[in-house]
């Protein structure tokens, strides 16, 4: 899309040889887990990059990592430029307008007893040059921008359907006018046909903010509208990096291959199903042997 | 193309009510769909839409505060109108595999001896036999260590797992009908892949079929023969998975129309509006708000099923596949107050 | 995950309306006001001095020569002592529930809300002083520090408080992990403000709840500590002190010196708990407002 033109300019993200282990359990059954191995990523401005991977490959982490919500074991984040690895929360919050997250689940992201204003407008709480009256202007603005009238800045998440929920969360992260915007699996609670709405409107404020996103999913259908990029993990590690074109169309590495295969697919049918249904009928045939 | 394979399951104008705030509300609308043996059938539909309350009306097992008042089920020529009727059926001639694996399995009792169980219930066995029956059963469906995964209780096996062991459950006594309520929900794609090979493999041989509740279009097209539709507790489009992703229904080519600009990485055109929630008022073709192509006539009246080539489908403009219009127009579309 | 909800529970059923509370909290407040009023106003109306003791006036029944109440053993005038009474048994009531909550709240959500250490070993000592028969305790704690009104409140919250202390950390840990607490350290917010905005207004609740209970139970336990003379100093008409001389004339058929002071009791337990059930009502928007 945008990659192209914009290509020479520093990087909106760098990851740099990320490492992240957890400790799962407790005492002598203790045992440690690489969610994050040795992970290297560069995010350029007005790009889309996807880190795809199925539960427990780390991307949630890396997510959690990029968002400087976690701090890296070993390794460094750069944004724009600037090292954020080992800054105290206090330093870091300068930093937090400039990155912001969408969440997968719009309701459980957002505080049931706040109002959409209050939610859009608790993002601008470290701007103390804006009065009561400009904050409110602006989060009416960025609500209009994202779809939501302004009879919508009254309302609880309650009142709200899941994807005018996602509208809110969405408006909550740009208004900040942020260069780095992580989305972590923003359609998967929605209905399909919603999906799309949200998936069109995350695209058009990119084109329109030159939005940076590092856009986290195990769903592949909706990677291939929206990445520039796609990057594939499995148990923590980088698998493959490349254009999205090419990862889905001529992926080198068999996990993404089968990952690409495994997709359930619209156009793929039925000719797709009969393959499946010979192996299946391989499974059966064993199933009946064992009877 | 219709074959004249025997009807298992029919269901012919089934309606549930939920009592709610301010009465009863309808989540089932004339529900009317059919499995013939042989067959997996397909019901896809977004939130709302009444699948969950679809399976749970076809098993007799509607939850608290909802009830059937009018339609029938009837399950290889018998009419299932009593808890009695379905006393025999269940667990035996019927299998069914819920969404959450995990919350459907016993946290207390390991998962070996909730197999054992059914097995047992089905058919006189000594515990031994039934125990080999089950290792038997889970290597069927693709479990590296069986016996190991029947010693281990719910809590310790992967999702995967759970879901193999509830479907082993399900095909515990070679019931003739599976009701699967999405059952690979929340489940990584390449065991999403094997689970639906497996379950399908089962049910289309020896003359049995199966019931797919998905909200996954993709899961439909990959596995299933035929399709339901579902919109606002009414089967708007039924027939072969082809047609109806093909021409037919607008809602139906709407929803394929997303899914197939996702699949090749362009815009997709988006329905406008949000679905509707059970209790809204809702006059004339529930789906009229959001569609391109609604009418005055579509406004006012809600279509009876229409036969539209080997489909049939509830709809006054049935879009043909050469016409192919957009439906909706591209987004940043406002939604639609509820 | 994909959050695709069944359709047996929408995430937006219509839910029952319920009644706003609006008319329960009047109710309490208003008996809450009358009896304040009526405590505090009493040396301007009352007919009989409630500390002086009219020895030949034992005993008389409700109704005689303007005793509303009647009379007690030492021929105080009961009415005067149950209404002079009050200011004794609120003040305590609310010391009580001020010192529990803020022990038990802070401590809650500290234990609840950074887990780990902190949790171990708040928990522990919690366990530690539930170990002791708390009465026994209170008894002994008064015993050593004298008696009064203050010192007799204090240490009916601290007893009170490890069941606030529990509460909240229980609720604390479901909220912690909750999406909103997350995106609410995106937007840069403090540790302590992300506790105060966004983990303390889901407890509010069962805060409520539990104070209002905890007043009632305070009155309670105030009265059993007069009872056994360790609570307020004798001659003040403190309810429960009063109810455990009044018992004894109960087996001659003389019922009022203990029946009116328990009433007392009932009627304050019910203002507070009907304050408590409509504020936690109030707390949560989705039982707030029904559209």
């Amino acid at each position: 899309m945008s990659a192209g033109q914009t290509s020479r300019q520093s990087p909106v993200l760098e990851l740099h040889r990320l490492r992240k282990t957890f400790k799962v359990g407790r005492g002598p059954k203790a045992r440690k887990v690489r969610a994050v191995d040795d992970v290297s990523l560069t995010l350029d401005k007005g790009t889309t990059l996807a880190v795809v991977g199925e539960s427990g490959s780390g991307k949630t982490t890396l997510a959690r990592l990029a968002m400087s919500l976690l701090p890296p074991d070993d390794g460094d984040i750069l944004l724009n430029g600037r090292n954020l690895t080992g800054l105290s929360p206090r330093a870091l919050a300068r930093f937090r307008p400039s990155m912001q997250m969408v969440f997968q689940d719009p309701f459980d992201s957002l505080a049931p007893w706040h109002t959409a204003e209050q939610i859009v407008g608790s993002s601008l709480h470290l701007r103390r040059d804006l009065g009561p009256a400009e904050r409110r202007r602006l989060v009416v603005e960025v609500l209009e921008r994202v779809g939501l009238p302004q009879r919508f800045l009254s309302r609880y998440p309650h009142e709200l359907s899941g994807g005018q929920a996602q509208r809110v969360g969405i408006a909550r992260a740009i208004v900040t006018r942020p260069s780095l915007v992580v989305l972590d699996e923003p359609t998967s609670a929605l209905d399909m046909s919603v999906q799309a709405q949200i998936l069109a409107l995350l695209h058009e404020l990119q084109n329109e903010e030159q939005l940076s996103y590092l856009f986290i999913s195990h769903d592949l259908a909706v990677v291939r509208y929206l990445a520039d990029r796609t990057a594939v993990m499995r148990r923590g590690q980088m698998v493959e990096v490349g254009d999205t074109a090419k990862i889905f169309d001529r992926p080198e590495n068999d996990y993404t291959r089968e990952l690409v295969e495994a997709s359930p697919r619209v156009t793929a049918a039925p000719a797709g199903r009969q393959p499946d249904r010979a192996r299946a009928d391989g499974v059966s045939h064993r199933v009946r042997k064992a009877l | 193309m219709m074959d004249s394979r025997s009807a298992l399951l029919e269901m012919r104008d089934v309606s549930v009510t939920v009592r709610g705030a301010g009465g009863e509300v309808p989540v089932l609308r004339e529900v009317a769909l059919e499995v013939r043996r042989g067959e997996l059938v397909g019901v896809v539909g977004e939130t709302g839409a009444g699948k969950s309350f679809t399976a749970r009306a076809v098993l007799g097992l509607l939850p608290h505060g909802a009830r059937r008042i009018s339609g029938s089920v009837v399950f290889d020529g018998t009419e299932l109108d009593t808890p009695r009727a379905y006393a025999n059926l269940r667990g035996t001639r019927m299998g069914f595999v819920p969404q959450n694996p995990r919350l459907s399995l016993d946290p207390v009792f390991t998962v070996g001896s909730q197999l054992v169980a059914v097995i047992r219930r089905g058919r006189r066995m000594s515990r031994t036999h039934a125990r080999k029956r089950g290792v038997a059963l889970l290597t069927g469906l693709g479990v590296h260590e069986p016996e190991r995964v029947m010693r281990s209780y719910a809590h310790q096996l992967s999702g995967g797992l759970c879901q193999r062991v509830c479907i082993a459950i399900a095909l515990a006594n070679d019931p003739e009908l599976v009701i699967a309520d999405e059952p690979t929900t929340g489940l990584d794609v390449t065991v999403q892949r094997q689970i639906l090979d497996l379950l399908r493999s089962q049910l289309v041989r020896d003359g049995r079929g199966g019931l797919l509740i998905t909200h996954d279009l993709g899961v439909i097209a990959t596995w299933c023969d035929r399709v339901a539709v579902m919109y606002a507790g009414r089967v708007v489009a039924i027939g072969p998975v082809a047609d109806v992703l093909r021409e037919g229904h607008p809602y139906a080519h709407g929803l394929k129309g997303i899914a197939v600009a996702l699949e090749q990485g362009v815009e997709p055109v988006a329905i406008p509006g949000t679905v509707p929630t059970p209790g809204d008022q809702i006059e004339g073709c529930a789906f009229a708000p959001r569609c391109a192509v609604a009418t005055d006539l579509c406004r006012a009246d809600d279509p009876a099923p229409r036969p539209y080539g080997d489909q049939l489908v509830r709809c006054h403009h049935p879009v043909a596949d050469a016409e192919l219009p957009a439906v909706g127009h591209p987004t940043r579309s406002e939604e639609v107050e509820v | 995950m994909s959050g695709e909800v069944s359709s047996a529970a929408p995430p937006r059923t219509p839910r029952p309306r319920r009644r706003t509370g609006a008319r329960g909290l009047a109710l309490g407040v208003g008996i809450l006001a009358t009896v304040l009023l009526a405590t505090l106003l009493a040396p301007l109306y009352l007919p009989f001095d409630p500390l002086e003791a009219n020895l030949p006036d034992q005993y008389l029944p409700p109704g005689t020569d303007g005793h509303l109440f009647g009379t007690d053993r030492s021929g105080f005038d009961v009415f005067s002592r149950v209404v002079y009474g009050a200011r004794y048994d609120l003040l305590i009531a609310l010391i009580a529930i001020a010192v529990a909550l803020v022990v038990g709240v802070t401590l809650g959500l500290l234990a609840g809300y950074r887990g780990r250490a902190t949790d171990t070993v708040i928990s522990r000592l919690l366990d530690v002083f539930q170990a002791f028969p708390l009465l026994v305790l209170a008894i002994a704690v008064l015993g050593a520090f004298g008696r009064g009104i203050w010192i007799t409140g204090v240490v009916i919250g601290v007893v009170s408080a490890p069941t606030f202390v529990r509460l909240v950390r229980e609720q604390t840990r479901t909220i912690r992990d909750r999406m909103f607490v997350e995106a609410a350290r995106c937007s840069g917010f403090t540790e302590v403000q992300i506790m105060r905005r966004y983990v303390l207004p889901a407890n509010l609740g069962v805060i409520y709840t539990q104070a209002a209970t905890s007043a009632a139970w305070a009155i309670l336990l105030a009265a059993a500590l007069g009872f056994v003379g360790v609570g307020v100093p004798a001659p003040l008409p403190e309810w429960g002190y009063m109810i455990s001389t009044g018992t004894e004339g109960l087996t001659r058929g003389i019922w009022w010196t203990s029946v009116f002071p328990g009433l007392a009791i009932v009627l304050l337990a019910l203002a507070f708990t009907l304050i408590g059930e409509s504020l936690s009502r109030w707390a949560d928007p989705r039982r707030r407002r029904s559209r």
